[in-house]
């Protein structure tokens, strides 16, 4: 037949499959999948084939994630019975408490780092030095083709390499995402080699050494350390005060900024002021008593430094402007249950904190107004958390 | 409110406008009315409404009931000074628009959203689509085609991959 008629007649046969699911215009199926839970609308992705197109077009996909904004968290477990599906990360449903995804891995025991990205990062796995990568929305994991950089490859036959702090963070300019760390072997008195990996849809992931910061800063870092909005703040290990470098002194509170862009160190950033005379005593003198007074946090956005001395109220707060370094106290827990035993993971509606119990590993919100608590669920591991801020409905996932 | 009061008494009841729809019925409205549609707002704003606004997708069945939704609801701003008025005004509207959707078979109403979205009336898209929503909320692929007619078109094996990618949506 000739190329026209082929061509009407592939016309004609477009329209009347167009015709089939037509009862219903896509432009007005467009609206309503809008006003559905994700849930629903991944079901009738399997109606028919015009209604998966809408379902799974990118335009639909942003315009439901900016309507929908999901609260989820990410979580490992791991079972002990070994088998395939013995490990992995489930999504869950921070409104309902309910698992709605489950992703398996095999890189068992390992940690969710405490990010709030589309992508999950798991740490300590079979090695040490082990940095996993994991789309949630598509299941596929990224990690580095070699466990250190070229020039820090010396340093695996030197003996004990641990990784004592790692942040996942994402480049807001380019989109790109980068885990920055910092590798040592150990020893309180020698500062650590530092690594930066860039994740984008081209290239293979890869370590590369850059200069890392002059002081030494918190180790097992998961309450130590956060991204926002391209900067990783590492907290300093004040215990390490005989340790400090060019007559440089870390005070308690004292923060090292990275710029993940950049890949520059941005100087010392200085802590909450004032910082209460008796308790910078206390955080000074007695730093093997205290376990975890000083953390830091992102809660909406900002940078929250989080003050949990023993006996005294939980202070958050929250830096208003990183240039001047100014820091503001919004909220004083004076919560005894809480002391010593809670970490800050969400502020929601600027009236509930959602905590994380170090004790119990129970995900809990506290309600500012009316000083009342509500179980949330109760997770695997508390340092194993992390925001999961995805599009469930998204198919593509977080590297695109 | 006072100002818009006053405005429409010095206009002498406000300025109108004329829709003309796909198939050439005309309707006559306040701007006030006309107003709910942001699309015909902005024209109001853009000085281009002198000569009827042409409204070549949506048809005079149609473009009736959103003329009828958009007087009854333009009383909401005037009234709401009046307590007394606008709870009885409220009560009236909601039936109004309880009726509206509820009697509409599911071809009529699909066409009311895709006016509702062209015109960008947000209050009645809104409802529109939510009345469909609530239709499918919480049912399988199976029922949905059935309560809108919809043939499957996917091979077997395609609607178990779909099904798969999809997996934790189906499994209650």
């Amino acid at each position: 037949m000739a190329p026209p008629g082929t061509s009407r007649r592939r016309g004609r046969r477009g329209r009347r499959a167009a015709g089939r699911c037509a009862g219903l215009p896509l432009d007005a199926l467009f609206e309503i999948m809008l006003r559905l839970p994700a849930r629903d609308v991944c079901r009738l992705r399997a109606v028919c084939r015009s209604w998966r197109a809408v379902a799974s077009d990118r335009a639909f996909v942003d315009a439901h994630a900016s309507r929908h904004p999901g609260l989820y968290v990410a979580a490992s477990f791991s079972d002990d019975d070994g088998g395939d599906e013995s490990c992995g990360v489930d999504i869950v449903d921070l409104s309902s408490g309910d698992i709605v995804k489950t992703i398996y891995t095999d890189v068992s025991g390992s940690r969710v780092q405490r990010t709030r990205l589309d992508l999950v990062c798991l740490v300590e796995g079979p090695s040490p030095l082990d940095v996993t990568m994991l789309d949630p929305v598509t299941g596929a994991t990224y990690i580095p083709a070699k466990s250190i950089s070229a020039d820090d490859e010396d340093l695996l036959s030197s003996g004990r390499l641990i990784m004592e702090s790692c942040a996942f963070g994402k480049v807001p300019s380019t989109g790109e995402y980068k885990v920055v760390r910092l590798l040592g072997s150990g020893n309180p008195c020698e500062l650590y080699e530092c690594e930066i990996m860039t994740m984008n849809s081209a290239g293979a992931l890869q370590w590369r050494a850059i200069q890392g910061p002059q002081l030494p800063v918190c180790s097992s870092n998961n309450m130590r350390s956060v991204v926002i909005n391209g900067v990783a703040y590492f907290l300093l290990d004040y215990s390490r005060l005989y340790c400090s470098n060019d007559g440089l002194l870390i005070r308690p509170g004292n923060i090292v900024p990275f710029d993940l862009e950049t890949e520059e160190w941005m100087g010392i950033l200085n802590g909450p002021k004032p910082v209460a005379r008796g308790r910078d005593m206390i955080v000074v003198s007695s730093t093997l008593e205290i376990m975890e007074p000083l953390s830091l946090a992102d809660l909406n956005g900002s940078l929250v430094m989080v003050h949990d001395v023993y006996g005294s109220p939980m202070d958050l707060w929250f830096l208003s402007d990183l240039e001047q370094g100014l820091w503001v106290k919004k909220y004083s827990i004076d919560f005894e249950y809480y002391n010593n035993n809670a970490y800050p993971l969400l502020l929601l509606d600027d009236e509930k904190i959602v905590f994380l119990l170090r004790g119990t590993n129970i995900l809990q919100s506290y309600d500012l107004k009316d000083d009342t608590y509500t179980d949330i669920l109760v997770v695997p591991d508390f340092r194993s958390v992390g925001i999961y801020t995805g599009d469930l409905l998204s198919l593509e996932g977080g590297l695109n | 409110m006072a100002a818009a009061a006053a405005e429409a008494t010095t206009d002498g009841g406000g300025k109108m406008i004329i829709l003309i729809s796909a198939d050439g019925k005309r309707f006559e409205v306040t701007e006030a009315v006309a107003s709910q549609s942001q699309l015909i707002s902005n024209m109001i704003e853009d000085d281009c409404t002198e000569n009827g606004v042409r409204l070549p997708n949506v048809d005079g069945d149609i473009l009736t009931m959103v003329v009828d939704y958009c007087n009854m609801h333009a009383g909401d701003a005037a009234a709401a000074g009046d307590t007394m008025k606008a709870s009885s005004t409220e009560e009236e509207l909601k039936k109004f628009d309880a009726e509206l959707v509820q009697a509409l078979e599911n071809p009529v109403l699909f066409k009311l959203i895709l006016a509702a979205n062209f015109l960008n009336i947000k209050s009645l898209l809104d409802m529109t689509c939510q009345r469909v929503a609530d239709m499918m909320s919480g049912k399988t692929p199976e029922q949905m085609r059935e309560t809108f007619s919809i043939e499957n078109d996917f091979t077997p094996e395609e609607e178990a991959a779909i099904r798969q990618e999809n997996a934790w949506a189906f499994d209650d």
